[in-house]
């Protein structure tokens, strides 16, 4: 049976649930969003991980991207996930797949310089999964490397695939469209009580920054249209979404480009519960792991 | 899995334990020297938790053991006298006997908590909200405030007062309301864990609640009272960041619900159930 380790990721205030698994070779990234956190947002995935029916995350590691979510701009956010994303995938890095016990006063005498959990391989698969403001923000992430990428080529440069277009993407309660108009007094019910008060002026300026229609909603779904169009193949374009019943913070819609049928409905959920794993509800868990979307042209 | 012990024995060195004692050992004060020593005390029963469990191994937890708890135990009774109070009745013979061998005292067999997934997956989880809840240097300097030097609480969100030297931060308001915000998410996380475990509907999940309850529920220890310093610090928020955006009815309901959710550091205070 498959077990997963937490470790820190090197640098970063993010962590990772690592699997001693000899076949992993997915690696899953979630990012919060609006006045979430690595771990509360995604509750109880942590618990979970290594105890749901059929094992689905055995050949997975699951990375919790950790960021000042409603501190910064989408666009501040978007360059510290590429960063991050840089640095984990392909290949994780050595230091969350070994622990260097030459460092530790407490080893024992016999013990061997390193231990590891598990031969390191670059991963195969990667899927990015964004709740509310993360789901913007991943978004974003992928129409900036299409754009990048499509600009490269029409430069007549000689360009690799950006790898980030193979990526999956599920978004959880996406902010994609906006929040809705009573959506700041509603966070006051859902979200954490001293979270809502200590941030409240930062949630105030997000809620500006991302109402309905604004520039950077309607640049992002544009852009976002635009590049599924000029990269048909690109899985990344065809994002799973989920939605609860009882959304009450942001507008529920799709993009134009999005697959209709790849829509998921959590009944009796809101805007913060829709992404927490219990033992009664995991679909949290089966739309992240689920088989690929097939893309268009695929 | 022999291997994996080790790695999470890093982990918890790393994350909790090498923090805890640095905490101890530079304390310059007398709040800071309690709360250095209420860390290493729970940091003592993580590691025999941890040990019971099969999440840690036992040679390597008895040489740490060996390496990180000289100071703390050079200072055990004094200290002990100080900060005892705030912790299950249970925990003082245990301590007293690891203190008289300088060895790790694990309970009786019957009383411990057997190697299973739902160990494992505890241990991951709340290890993960305790090193979390340690790196939030303002959390802390609240929490250190609230159980030793409480009196402060008034002066700080009334005249603004600036504490120095408070694990590393200063202590004015922003930090009181950072830190306020930091203990409530650390409960919030807490509360859920207990909340998963009673769902698992098995004797295994509910002696680990108890556990969980013994080893976390000192840092907002209600049998104490600390509702009402709880209750000022929410209300001092609320008036100071949101212009009242709550009236003070619905401020002081939030956070006793917490409170009553939270619960006691040990299952005697509560009634004696479990």
């Amino acid at each position: 049976m498959p077990t997963h380790l937490k470790r820190a990721v090197p640098g970063t205030a993010s962590y990772a649930l690592v699997s001693d698994a000899e076949s992993a070779d997915t690696a899953i990234v979630y990012v919060h969003g609006f006045l979430g956190d690595a771990q509360t947002t995604w509750e109880q995935v942590q618990y979970y991980v290594d105890r749901l029916r059929d094992e689905p995350f055995k050949n997975s590691d699951l990375y919790f991207f950790d960021y000042p979510a409603e501190g910064q701009f989408v666009q501040a956010s978007v360059g510290r996930l590429r960063s991050f994303l840089t640095q984990i995938y392909p290949s994780p890095p050595s230091a969350l797949l070994e622990v260097r016990l030459r460092d530790f006063d407490w080893r024992l005498p016999h013990d061997s310089d390193t231990v590891s959990l598990r031969e390191s391989h670059p991963y195969s698969r990667l899927i990015l999964v964004g709740h509310s403001l993360g789901a913007v923000v991943i978004r974003r992430f992928i129409a900036d490397e299409a754009i990048s990428h499509h600009a490269a080529r029409k430069g007549g440069r000689d360009v690799v695939p950006s790898r980030f277009l193979d990526a999956e993407l599920t978004l959880m309660a996406p902010a994609q469209i906006g929040f809705q108009p009573t959506g700041a007094k509603a966070l006051l019910g859902v979200f954490p009580f001293s979270l809502s008060l200590v941030r409240w002026a930062a949630v105030f300026r997000a809620f500006s920054d991302l109402t309905p229609g604004c520039f950077t909603l309607a640049q992002l779904q544009r852009e976002t249209a635009e590049m599924a169009a000029l990269f048909p193949t690109s899985i990344a374009f065809r994002p799973r979404v989920l939605w609860g019943d009882k959304e009450d913070v942001v507008l529920v819609g799709r993009f134009d480009s999005d697959l209709p049928d790849a829509v998921y409905l959590a009944a009796g959920k809101n805007h913060v519960t829709v992404c927490k794993l219990t033992k009664d509800y995991q679909l949290p868990c089966d739309v992240v792991v689920r088989e690929k979307v097939v893309a268009r042209g695929t | 899995m022999a291997h994996n012990n080790i790695i999470n024995l890093a982990e918890f060195d790393q994350d909790i334990l090498t923090p805890a004692r640095t905490d101890f050992v530079n304390a310059s004060s007398n709040r800071a020297s309690a709360y250095g020593f209420s860390k290493m005390v729970g940091a003592y029963f993580w590691l025999v938790l941890g040990l019971e469990a099969d999440y840690f191994p036992a040679d390597h937890a008895n040489s740490l053991f060996s390496q990180r708890f000289g100071e703390f135990f050079g200072r055990f009774e004094d200290l002990f006298r100080t900060c005892g109070h705030l912790f299950d009745p249970e925990f003082a013979p245990l301590l007293r006997t690891a203190f008289t061998h300088r060895a790790l005292s694990l309970r009786q067999e019957d009383l411990r908590i057997s190697k299973h997934e739902i160990s494992r997956a505890t241990l991951r989880t709340a290890l993960l909200a305790e090193s979390r809840f340690l790196r939030e240097r303002e959390a802390n300097a609240f929490v250190s405030i609230l159980n030793f030097e409480p009196d402060l609480l008034g002066q700080i969100i009334e005249h603004d007062y600036a504490l120095e030297g408070v694990a590393d931060v200063v202590v004015n308001r922003d930090a009181l309301a950072l830190g306020f915000q930091g203990v409530w998410t650390y409960m919030e996380t807490l509360i859920e864990l207990s909340r998963t475990l009673l769902q698992e509907n098995e004797g295994l999940g509910l002696r680990l609640d108890r556990r969980l309850r013994q080893l976390t529920r000192w840092r907002v220890n209600k049998h104490l009272g600390v509702n009402e310093n709880l209750i000022k610090t929410a209300i001092f928020v609320n008036e100071h960041y949101c212009d009242g955006l709550l009236d003070e009815t619905r401020v002081a309901s939030r956070v006793e619900d917490l409170l009553d959710d939270w619960g006691f550091t040990h299952s005697r205070v509560a009634g004696g159930a479990g």
